[in-house]
């Protein structure tokens, strides 16, 4: 099995971004969490460079397995 | 901008999809599980990844949370893929992401001024008795609001009730 090492750098992006997420605060209930989270996600895609960035969520039947009941469509963050 | 498909239609592709599927492991990339060939005749490719110009996947599933899924997605158009570093730091950072999101889920507690008074106290590490001689009240007394607050936090233990109202004492 390989190994891979990660650059000093690399290390301090993970713990800066490890720090945005504790800093995040808590907020009240809301509809949609993507609203909330526009520094997380931008972090995120600081860590790991992308040309677009999705946050998916669904929800999946509990009566029949593999079979969605509910969920969105894919809007793109980044 | 959104891709442009019903989410039935997507949700109907959902255990096709190497991430969210669930099958392969909280970090992993389309070029992990699919050839470039069968890649290309998939639904994905056809009606996701083609209509935006993206290539390459790599997918951070965050633990599920009873029948809800959450996968943050990041796409690369062709001739960059991901690397063992872009699967390791994400391996890394997942906990945290999901702690994060958690607490953002989570409605803030409402308690009264004497409740967060109490609990501000208990963060410092004073004993009921220490809290009351600060506050000039009884020691039962202590107790009986920090049962209240316990009820209203939905706390088991004092280090849960401080994890739980931890925005406000921040605030």
């Amino acid at each position: 099995m390989g190994s891979t090492t990660l650059s000093t750098r690399d290390v301090r992006a993970v713990l800066d971004l490890a720090g945005v997420c504790a800093e995040l605060p808590a907020q009240v209930q809301v509809d949609d969490l993507a609203d909330a989270v526009p520094e997380l996600l931008g972090a995120l895609a600081g860590l790991v460079r992308c040309d677009l960035l999705f946050w998916d969520r669904s929800s999946w039947s509990r009566s029949s397995v593999g079979r969605a009941s509910s969920g969105r469509g894919r809007p793109a963050w980044w | 901008m959104v891709v442009n498909f019903d989410a039935d239609t997507w949700l109907a592709h959902l255990p096709e999809h190497p991430i969210m599927s669930g099958r392969y492991g909280p970090v992993v990339a389309f070029s992990d599980v699919l050839g470039t060939l069968e890649f290309r005749r998939s639904w994905h490719y056809l009606e996701c990844f083609r209509p935006n110009g993206s290539f390459y996947e790599i997918g951070l599933a965050l633990p599920r949370q009873g029948v809800q899924r959450s996968v943050i997605s990041f796409n690369r158009k062709r001739g960059r893929d991901f690397t063992d570093r872009d699967h390791l730091v994400l391996q890394l950072i997942r906990p945290h992401v999901h702690a994060a999101l958690q607490r953002l889920g989570r409605p803030v507690p409402q308690l009264t001024a004497r409740q967060l008074e109490i609990m501000r106290l208990v963060a410092q590490g004073l004993t009921n008795g220490q809290i009351a001689h600060r506050l000039g009240t009884a020691e039962k007394t202590v107790g009986k609001h920090l049962e209240n607050t316990y009820e209203r936090l939905g706390a088991h233990s004092r280090v849960h009730a401080i994890a739980l109202c931890d925005p406000l004492l921040r605030g």
